[in-house]
């Protein structure tokens, strides 16, 4: 039951934030108690996961593959983990970024079912399934996205909601042909069943999958969207997008080609391309960009680049580094754009140009963002660095000596876009002065993302461990269909 | 049967995708619409198209009798017809709401029509 709970309890926190409409107060308080929820829950799945290695709930007691399965893997508990400490940070930033006005509108029964559905996305052992949390996903972040409904933000928000629209059809017509190939929809019955298509049908839908879910990651050339739709609401959202959306694509890949389809031949060739290009071209973008949260928008799409380049390498190090690099990823570029949020709430603007002098008027946010930049960069001893050094070596071990090489000369761009922000947005002399802090809470919870990136930087041993873990569960396939189905078969 | 079903996808296809490349919101909407229902098509072709048997098991039996044509494809249509509705109606009201601010039915225009620096009224 405590694999449904991490879905359900958002879920019922949303229908409780409506029956709250005309209580603000009340439902900044439900929103915070659900945040803490959410991640004592993650906490929680986690701990049973860990001895177990598989924990499964079959809906209304169906046997596997004719009823709907939920799967906790090791994957999957320490992504839920993860978005419960992403939660818990953005709901608290929520109540001094959002408006009162986008408040009233339902920004936060929205809210709980965006995470609800990226919960449910990591748990689902049903591609249907996935496909509905997808949607419910997109349809709370398309809201989400144009709440309050300014200019720009309709601009963005048609930006990003045709090219996902778009993806989900394809997504579904990949369902469509998947299920009239082989029968099934469940995970591990398509891991049996895969193998008796015709390989040549295999990889032609395996293509509409990677095409569906490369766009919903931002993988090069289906990226377009993301830097254009991403900084136009407030910026507690795009955290939430940056740090959660993008994943639940990446994870959605790991999931299908380590399960259903086969890693290896024209799509292994395709990926390591795309991945390289990902990298670079976001990389070289967000180096000409003139405004704090499109460099970071930017960097999110190079940065998708190094976890898909570990799947495509295929190995079962690859795999760990991937997941490494998945959780690395969305604490410390959400917690970027929670910086970003801070000192667009200050100056009222988020563009170079404009800002600066924030080294003497917030030292502390200062410091959280040379923490927060260095490991993005992978300056050691950050989790950037553990991450990029296992992704880098399982390039190497299987003499991808080009992958490694682009990784390493992206990482070295990402920090100069970093010095950039550094210089102009924190060393810079101030155009105007800069006004003393509102609230104590804004800084809050950007040091609480902070504290478990640095725990991750200097205590690395239990995530690597994690990661080879999950590496060894991914590149094992056959376990994970023994728990959902019973041993027996 | 299925040769009309498909050649009917692949048509529904083709027109989704040259509307939606057309440069008005309003062909978008089409196109989209057009091409989730070409999925749901494609999903019913792909489950056998057998009329005049429905799934049902005799008395007696535990399992269908062969030929038959899969209930379950029909279900994922039901849903994902009531997914696409949900959002082809939020995508109409986005496009409303984009017409009202910039009274543009290109998107180019749409873009050009609204200034970098807007800011809630």
């Amino acid at each position: 039951m405590i694999v449904a709970l991490p879905v359900l309890t958002p879920l019922l926190i949303a229908a409780l934030m409506i029956c709250l409409w005309q209580s603000p107060k009340a439902r900044i308080g439900v929103s915070i108690l659900g945040g803490v929820l959410q991640l004592v829950l993650g906490v929680a799945l986690f701990a049973q996961v860990l001895p177990a290695g598989h924990l499964v709930t079959q809906f209304g007691n169906w046997p596997a593959p004719f009823g709907i399965s939920f799967v906790a893997d090791y994957l999957s508990a320490g992504l839920v983990l993860m978005t419960g400490v992403l939660t818990l940070a953005m709901i608290v930033t929520s109540n001094v970024d959002v408006d009162s006005r986008r408040r009233q509108y339902g920004f936060h029964p929205l809210f709980f079912v965006l995470i609800a559905g990226v919960c449910g996305a990591f748990l689902t052992g049903d591609l249907f399934n996935m496909f509905v949390w997808f949607e419910c996903t997109l349809l709370a972040s398309f809201v989400l996205l144009s709440l309050g409904g300014e200019k720009k933000q309709v601009r963005g928000g048609l930006q990003y909601v045709v090219p996902n629209l778009f993806g989900s059809v394809i997504f579904l017509s990949g369902i469509g042909l998947l299920y009239g190939a082989t029968g099934t929809l469940n995970f591990a019955d398509l891991h049996q069943k895969a193998s008796l298509v015709h390989p040549g049908l295999l990889a032609s839908i395996s293509g509409l999958f990677l095409v569906c879910f490369g766009l919903k990651a931002a993988v090069f050339p289906f990226f377009s969207w993301l830097p254009t739709s991403y900084p136009t609401p407030p910026p507690v959202i795009t955290a939430l997008f940056a740090g959660l959306l993008t994943k639940v694509g990446v994870y959605a890949l790991v999931r299908t080609f380590t399960l259903v389809f086969p890693m290896e031949g024209i799509i292994q060739t395709v990926l390591i391309t795309l991945s390289c290009l990902t990298m670079i071209i976001g990389v070289v973008a967000a180096a000409s960009q003139k405004d704090f949260k499109h460099i970071l928008a930017y960097h999110s799409m190079s940065q998708i680049g190094y976890m898909t380049a570990g799947l495509a390498l295929g190995t079962k190090f690859a795999f760990a580094a991937t997941v490494l690099y998945m959780i690395h990823h969305s604490l410390v570029k959400a917690n970027l754009f929670l910086i970003a949020g801070s000192v667009e709430r200050t100056s009222g603007s988020s563009e170079l140009p404009s800002l600066g002098g924030f080294h003497k008027a917030r030292p502390f946010l200062a410091i959280l963002f040379v923490l927060m930049a260095a490991s993005l960069a992978g300056l050691p001893p950050s989790s950037g660095f553990w991450s990029k050094l296992f992704v880098v070596q399982s390039s190497l071990r299987i003499e991808q000596f080009v992958v490694a090489g682009v990784m390493l000369a992206v990482s070295l761009l990402t920090l100069f876009s970093m010095v950039k922000v550094w210089n102009e947005v924190f060393l810079k002399e101030p155009k105007e002065p800069i006004p003393p802090l509102k609230s104590a809470v804004d800084h809050w919870p950007i040091a609480f993302v902070a504290v478990t990136v640095l725990l991750f930087g200097f205590w690395i041993q239990p995530f690597s461990d994690y990661a080879l873990e999950v590496g060894q569960q991914l590149s094992t396939p056959q376990i994970y269909v023994e728990a959902v189905l019973g041993v027996a078969r | 049967m299925e040769t009309v079903l498909t050649l009917m996808v692949v048509a529904l296809y083709a027109a989704g995708v040259y509307l939606m490349l057309r440069r008005s919101m309003v062909k978008l909407l089409f196109g989209l619409a057009l091409l989730s229902n070409a999925t749901n098509l494609l999903i019913f072709t792909c489950a056998r198209i057998i009329g005049g048997r429905p799934p049902l098991v005799e008395p007696g039996q535990t399992v269908l009798a062969a030929p038959y044509a899969d209930p379950l494809a029909q279900a994922l249509i039901l849903t994902a017809i009531v997914i696409s509705f949900a959002i082809l109606a939020y995508a109409m009201i986005l496009v409303r709401r984009g017409y009202d601010l910039g009274e543009a039915d290109d998107p180019d225009e749409l873009s050009k029509a609204i200034p970098e620096e807007a800011r809630p009224e």
